[in-house]
């Protein structure tokens, strides 16, 4: 029976190819669309590449210190010896770093500027992010305490700076800093804010070590627990240390603040300025849901308005059947299964469509460095899409033809 | 005729209910992104205020153990560029303009809450960037050492603080127990740049004398006809003057440049969704009317029948599609008047929204008839005779 019903589908979606055409291109057009974004936010929340393991991992990125009198409010990254002291003995997790935030640095090459972004890291920098190594090595413990002068770059600096030859062992010059190249790695895009800049340089490679007494501004944190089923212990072990932290001018600033967040929540925290609070990961999925729903609401009521168009058009097939006693859930069924079909080859060419612009927009390299990347989850959200269209606006035509009077089908007018 | 049209459609109103809905949504989706353009070209067209031509900004990062003495080593830098060949000027502001950081405060009015920009610069700034006095003068030397802080204020907000007054030399509330003094009223500076929405703003005086003067960049006035070569040189002297502080050169126009295709970018993806809307709802309603017009035979050739001419089927069919994009709008219109009835978007003038009305209903009323145009050409084509043996 099912296979007929296909192979009825199949010669129905031949017979007029026009309204064929309109439900594919309304299908594939709102899925592509749907699956860019999808891919998108995914691509931040779930980051392949060197934040692989952000199942494991948060990120402190936000600080911000409240004045005695309580007006007064300071807000940025958090300081050095703020992470120093918080994030640095965390017992909880296996592996915890202090980097800065990337700087934009200038070099010259043969009189050409070239622009970078450097972030200065420590050696477990390296074991907790998977950067992918190219040529080369991350620095040791020992030569990131010592401050060595040593940098590791991205794939596309080094073509800047070196053309095609090696960069190991070559020197790097950057405002007015030199640098001997140790590694060079796969670049990372801007999206994976914990892993992001073109030049890495050993925190303590810098000129003065001011930075280790503030306690705000410029220094993020990273703390990694073994497993993902550890990472609320060492949720609770960050907030119980936040709480016994005293900023080292007291009296000024009573009140500190700060969070350790997974990808999702640094991800809601752009839309929230209010550290207080928890991060709001539910209403951000509520709002994004929401905004697909709604997105897809016109292509839906149009795809229901052809379909209906389509079974009047079929008039006197249904009361062909009808009156041969084919029963009403039959005919529902078997439009059901017809419309699925069709938005089912309507999604095959969305997929290939938003495959097609995902290539063209890496490409025009308006998003450096990033690769859209398709997993189950994001494949997931497209058959729940498919599934969405298929039945919205299968159901309500198919209900209504169910209703047909066979007479008056037969005859041609409803 | 139209009259008739309308009254057959009127009795069909539940028929065509979701052809109804549809366009409906159609509208209001297509008036929200014009009027959304709209508002972006109000704002992009209004005048910046300043001029930022061959203007370099110089953002700069201090080390943490120079931040006493930011203002001691700016004031040596701006003498040393300022003798430099190729710099004509040089001022200090708080952020560059174009780049979105600003500094901002909500002050509270008798005429409401007050949202106000502010920037500090060095004397002489203003005038380097080309802005406009309307009244009162610029800050200068002669503000030094005063108890209540003077400050220049553009034309908005001297509306907002003292509506048609005379707003030089009044004094005003400012955060928590300070006072402020206007001495001068500019027209404008629209320091995040064109699309950014004309507001209220501020400007104080930065006194490089005073070690707890705060600011994050220097901006060179450089000859016309400077190079972007210049800046290795630049960074050069800069290095120089203050080692361990970090230094980003960037042209203003290369700052507005960048502002500009990120605000284009904001609008044109709006603009491509809401033409692949459209370009689904005309298939939509194509399909549907070729539909609709194939079950019609009988009716229309029956028309033919008893004289009606070619033309005249053809007008029915357009018109009846055109009756009810109207009354389509009409729904469409009063869920949408709610928007500047209620005020939530401040920028969105009545006469702007009357604007992105008509533009809306003239594309959707083309679009209507583009749509209806090819099913009511078949229609004409039916022959009296199908119609009699329909049967």
């Amino acid at each position: 029976m099912l296979r007929v019903y296909i192979l009825l589908a199949l010669k129905v979606l031949q017979r007029r190819k026009f309204y064929t055409f309109i439900s594919l291109f309304c299908i594939s057009v709102t899925l592509m669309a749907v699956l860019l974004v999808t891919s998108l936010i995914e691509n931040i929340i779930h980051p392949p590449g060197a934040e692989r393991n952000s199942q494991r991992y948060l990120a402190t990125d936000k600080m911000s210190m409240t004045a005695a009198n309580g007006r007064s409010n300071q807000r940025s990254l958090p300081g050095y010896q703020f992470l120093n002291a918080v994030v640095k003995p965390m017992k909880t997790a296996q592996l915890t770093s202090i980097f800065s935030i990337h700087n934009e640095v200038l070099g010259f090459r043969n009189g050409k500027r070239i622009k970078s972004q450097l972030k200065r890291t420590d050696s477990q920098y390296w074991e907790i992010l998977q950067f992918d190594f190219i040529e080369g090595r991350p620095f040791s413990e020992k030569e990131a305490a010592q401050g060595q002068h040593l940098a590791i770059i991205g794939e596309n600096t080094a073509r800047q700076y070196f053309n095609d030859n090696s960069a190991l062992g070559q020197t790097i010059t950057v405002s007015n800093e030199s640098y001997q190249v140790i590694g060079v790695v796969k670049d990372v895009p801007i999206f994976q804010i914990n892993a992001y800049a073109d030049i890495w340089v050993p925190l303590f490679a810098n000129p003065s070590t001011a930075f280790t007494k503030q306690a705000l501004g410029g220094y993020m944190g990273l703390i990694m627990a073994e497993t993902s089923v550890q990472v609320p212990a060492m949720r609770s072990e960050f907030n119980k240390r936040l709480s016994a932290y005293k900023h080292p001018d007291p009296k000024k600033w009573p009140t500190i603040n700060a969070t350790a967040n997974s990808k999702f929540e640094q991800f809601a925290r752009l839309f929230d300025r209010n550290l207080e609070a928890k991060p709001k990961t539910k209403e951000l999925t509520i709002g994004i849901i929401a905004a697909i729903v709604l997105f897809m609401l016109l292509p839906t009521i149009n795809l229901v308005n052809l379909n209906i168009s389509r079974i009047l058009e079929r008039a006197s097939e249904i009361g062909v059947r009808k009156s041969f006693g084919a029963r009403s859930s039959h005919l529902i069924s078997q439009f059901l299964l017809e419309n699925i079909i069709l938005t089912f080859i309507g999604g095959v060419i969305g997929f290939a469509l938003s495959l097609l612009v995902m290539y063209f927009i890496s490409f025009s390299g308006y998003f450096p460095f990033h690769s859209f990347e398709i997993n189950f989850r994001v494949l997931a959200s497209a058959i729940t899409v498919i599934v969405f269209f298929g039945l919205l606006s299968g159901v309500y035509p198919a209900w209504k033809m169910s209703r047909m009077n066979p007479i008056n089908a037969l005859k041609g007018a409803i | 005729m139209f009259a008739h049209i309308f009254k057959m459609m009127w009795q069909r109103k539940r028929a065509n209910s979701l052809i109804i809905i549809e366009i409906v949504v159609a509208f209001v989706v297509l008036l929200a992104v014009v009027s959304f353009i709209r508002i972006s070209y109000e704002t992009y067209s209004a005048p910046l205020g300043f001029e930022y031509k061959n203007t370099w900004a110089i953002e700069f990062e201090p080390d943490i153990k120079d931040r006493a003495q930011i203002a001691t080593t700016a004031k040596q830098t701006l003498q040393i560029l300022s003798q430099l060949p190729e710099v004509d000027d040089a001022h200090t502001m708080y952020f560059p303009p174009f780049i979105g950081a600003s500094s901002s405060t909500v002050l509270d009015s008798d005429n409401g809450e007050l949202y106000i920009v502010s920037t500090a610069v060095t004397d002489g700034g203003p005038q380097a960037m080309g802005m406009t006095l309307l009244a009162g003068r610029w800050l200068d030397e002669s503000d030094n050492g005063q108890t209540i802080q003077s400050v220049i204020i553009n034309q908005r907000l001297k509306e907002g603080l003292f509506g048609n007054a005379n707003a030089i030399n009044q004094v005003f509330d400012y955060e928590g127990d300070t006072k402020l003094r206007v001495v001068g009223v500019f027209k404008d500076f629209r320091q995040m740049g064109e699309f950014s929405p004309v507001g209220n703003y501020m400007m104080f005086r930065t006194n490089l004398d005073n070690p707890k003067t705060f600011f994050r960049a220097i901006n060179i006035w450089v000859k016309p006809g400077t190079t972007r070569n210049f800046e290795e040189k630049l960074q050069k002297i800069l290095h120089q003057s203050a080692p361990n502080w970090q230094f980003k050169v960037n042209t203003w126009e290369q700052l507005r440049d960048s502002h500009i295709s990120s605000g284009m970018v904001a609008r044109f993806v709006p603009a491509v969704i809401a033409l692949f809307l459209m370009l689904m709802v005309a298939f939509g309603l194509l399909g549907v009317l070729w539909q609709n017009v194939t079950r019609r035979t009988q009716e229309l050739g029956l028309r033919r029948a008893m004289g009606a001419t070619a033309t005249m089927v053809q007008m029915q069919i357009v018109f009846e599609l055109l009756v009810i994009t109207l009354m389509s709008i009409t729904i469409g219109l009063l869920i949408a008047i709610q928007i500047p009835i209620s005020g939530v978007i401040e920028t969105l003038t009545w006469g702007m929204f009357f604007q992105s009305v008509t533009i809306s209903t003239v594309i959707i009323m083309l679009l209507s008839v583009a749509c209806a145009y090819y099913p009511s050409l078949i229609a004409t084509r039916y022959l009296p005779a199908d119609a009699l043996h329909y049967e």
